[in-house]
């Protein structure tokens, strides 16, 4: 059967795309981890967020003539002020409502956003047009691309910054009391509803992060943040819900899954390796890849 | 024994009173028809209407509205033409009126807006849907409501293929652009300047997995075995996909003589992309999908070019109607006329069976489509590729796709031969 023979290029280059998927999504995953991590809230407008940071960072660089990685310093603070201004419009009013209307109230949310983003832009592929999408560079027989690396990059030092200020910050550390017990971190001092609203900025600056990197090399569309939305809750669940490095690694996992099964499998059996994989660790270790079974 | 006889006594009495309310309604439904059917059949013998009411379904609203709403521009354009030209002469110079439905892409929006429009708008022939997903439910509807439907753009081959006697449609089936892409990719070696280009003996199928995909898929694997030729690679993936590097790198690897896709848009600019960077030299031949668009041009730029793919209407190589047609659409509305030439034609083939029935009696307007023959040299209006336009016994417009190739920035006609105006160039990395 010549259909499965798998050169070893073809692996290779599996790899190296897989790896670098991963990467981004753990970036998006990461603000997923975070938010859920500390408020016990999952942002179902997670994916929209990125949309619409990729609309900011696509104009300013169409229409401003930015270099696509120079729009982070207007596309973080502002997805992190949407994020700060949706979270003390409405998620603040319902944060000890029952799980169930926080979805609800998320999940309207993005679609919301991305209706608005449909009338406005309707569904046109918008692509940059600057010589980063085609920069690439050969490693062996694999070809690697350019932009595909600094998103890489970009997701680690997202995710360190991330360990960085919730070890050594004191809103970071009370950002972990909070997500141990909201009530006694409250009883010792540490403003609560603060500590969520910047556990909600911070996980949506690291979309407007990832708005960036992508925008580099992938067109923006309405729907271009809802399938990375849902491979990072994936990627969320995988990592072990509250874990950063679980997110990031569960990240690489998925990332790898999806491309090493592009590489092997015929036909459209290759997209459910990955769900397989996800299953199989759901099954084995439903606690996700790091944590602990909790008590 | 008594006991076990009691369950069976009630669920006889559920069953008789199942039937009861079956028979009920299977009966008011029948009374309704009936009224249905007098009430048109005593207007229609009356006097004649003075508007006929085309009932438009596209998506206005959703992730392909602006396709959507260039869709009602073309549709528009075709009934003012007919309007300033004098109606419907056969019934008085009838005038056709535009009856406008949202199906915002779903299947069941667009299914309620085909129930309004015939329950509440009362308009005699629908035509639409861009998707075949929404194309095959309202074609069911239509089909029981009696009311002709004429698809004009969605290409799923079930939509024709299921034997429905009111639906009917101008565009091509998805088959027949998989069947094009095989008989393109055979001709190779006779459409490249120079004779440069082998005979095609292996070829690699990359396909989106969506239904679209699906379908061209296999009719790419029945043609590719009938011409003989060796299927090395047979790629398929999501086309919400961030990149398909890994998938364009699997084709390479196969190293085939030509390759076979099927794409949206946004998947269509990450293979050409890919391809680049990948170094491939060998030719990529897409179905009609996303590298058809415009904007697959603008975003890309020279990168597009090479790119060959299958098509309904090229103004180049279109007869003077056609031209004029996409001339105009592009004054009018500023739009491409090339995708939608096929639900432009279909409102002239509504006209020419109007026409003919004399009548927008639904049985008489149904026959006349069955029968409808658009003759170019009778002054007919034709603008897609032919000299003359009929329906196949399944309602199928009988018509082959063209292929054109990205040369300069622009799509050029390279076949079939009577349409090849450019031989096919070859961009090697």
């Amino acid at each position: 059967m010549k259909l499965l023979q798998l050169s070893s290029h073809v692996l290779v280059q599996a790899l190296i795309d897989g790896l670098l998927y991963g990467g981004l999504l753990a970036l998006v995953a990461v603000g997923v981890t975070l938010i859920f991590g500390v408020m016990k809230i999952i942002n179902f407008a997670h994916g929209e967020f990125l949309m619409v940071g990729m609309y900011i960072a696509y104009f300013l660089v169409a229409g401003a003539g930015f270099n696509p990685y120079l729009t982070i310093v207007v596309t973080i603070p502002a997805v992190a002020l949407m994020g700060v201004l949706i979270f003390k419009g409405t998620l603040s009013r319902i944060l000890s409502d029952p799980p169930m209307n926080q979805i609800m109230l998320t999940l309207g949310i993005g679609m919301i956003l991305r209706n608005l983003a449909l009338l406005v832009f309707h569904g046109d592929v918008r692509t940059i047009r600057s010589e980063w999408p085609d920069a690439h560079f050969n490693l062996g027989d694999a070809v690697v691309g350019t932009p595909h690396v600094v998103a890489f990059a970009g997701a680690v030092c997202a995710a360190l910054g991330i360990a960085y200020v919730l070890r050594r910050t004191d809103i970071g550390r009370g950002a972990i009391a909070a997500a141990q017990d909201a009530t006694a971190a409250a009883l010792v001092g540490v403003s609560v509803r603060r500590v969520y609203m910047f556990a909600f900025a911070l996980g949506s600056a690291t979309l407007g992060l990832a708005a960036s990197l992508l925008v580099a090399y992938q067109g923006v569309t309405p729907t271009a943040g809802a399938y990375l939305g849902i491979m990072a809750f994936l990627v969320t669940v995988l990592g072990g819900i509250r874990s950063i490095l679980g997110c990031f690694l569960a990240g690489l996992v998925i990332g790898l899954a999806a491309d090493i099964g592009a590489a092997v499998f015929p036909g459209t059996l290759s997209q459910g390796f990955t769900l397989c994989i996800f299953i199989l660790v759901l099954i084995f270790r439903p606690q996700g890849l790091l944590s602990r079974r909790q008590a | 024994m008594h006991r076990s006889l009691e369950p069976k006594h009630a669920a006889l009495r559920i069953g008789v009173y199942a039937l009861l309310v079956v028979v009920a309604a299977a009966l008011l439904a029948a009374c309704g028809n009936d009224t249905n059917a007098n009430t048109d059949g005593t207007t229609n013998g009356t006097s004649s209407p003075k508007v006929i009411k085309i009932g438009s379904l596209w998506p206005l609203t959703g992730p392909v509205a602006k396709i959507g709403q260039e869709c009602v521009q073309v549709v528009e354009m075709a009934v003012d033409e007919i309007n300033a030209q004098g109606g419907i002469k056969s019934m008085g110079g009838a005038k056709l009126e535009i009856v406008s439905g949202d199906t915002g892409s779903a299947p069941d929006i667009g299914l309620g807006e085909a129930r309004r429009l015939v329950e509440q708008e009362k308009v005699d022939i629908i035509t639409g849907t861009y998707q075949s997903t929404v194309a095959i439910p309202v074609s069911q509807y239509c089909e029981r409501a009696r009311v002709p439907f004429l698809v004009g753009i969605a290409a799923a081959d079930v939509i024709t293929e299921s034997g429905l006697q009111w639906t009917f449609r101008t565009a091509q089936t998805t088959h027949n652009y998989g069947k094009g892409q095989v008989e393109l990719a055979v001709a190779l070696p006779t459409l490249v300047e120079g004779g440069a280009f082998p005979e095609v003996k292996t070829a690699a199928v990359l396909w989106e997995n969506s239904e679209f995909g699906q379908a061209v898929h296999a009719a790419n694997l029945t043609y590719l075995v009938q011409h003989h030729i060796e299927v090395v690679a047979d790629v398929s993936y999501d086309a919400m996909s961030p990149d398909l590097t890994t998938q364009v790198s699997r084709v390479k690897a196969a190293n085939p003589d030509v390759v076979l896709t099927s794409t949206w848009l946004n998947d269509a600019i990450l293979i050409r992309r890919a391809r680049a960077k990948l170094g491939m030299e060998q030719p990529f031949i897409d179905a009609v999908g996303g590298t058809s668009v415009d904007s697959f041009g603008e975003d890309l730029g020279p990168l597009a070019d090479g790119q060959l793919l299958m098509t309904d209407f090229e103004p180049e190589t279109a007869n003077e109607a056609g031209q004029q047609a996409y001339n105009d659409f592009k004054e009018q509305y500023r739009g491409d006329f090339s995708s939608y030439a096929t639900a432009y034609q279909g409102i002239y083939v509504i006209a020419k069976a109007l026409e003919n029935a004399g009548s927008t009696d639904p049985d008489k307007l149904q026959a006349a489509l069955v029968n409808v023959k658009l003759v170019a040299a009778d002054g007919d209006k034709i603008i897609l590729p032919m000299d003359t336009l009929q329906f196949d016994e399944k309602h199928q417009l009988k018509s082959e796709p063209l292929g054109v190739q990205w040369q300069n920035n622009v799509m050029v006609p390279v076949f079939p031969d009577a349409y090849a105006k450019y031989p096919v160039l070859l961009y090697n990395e």
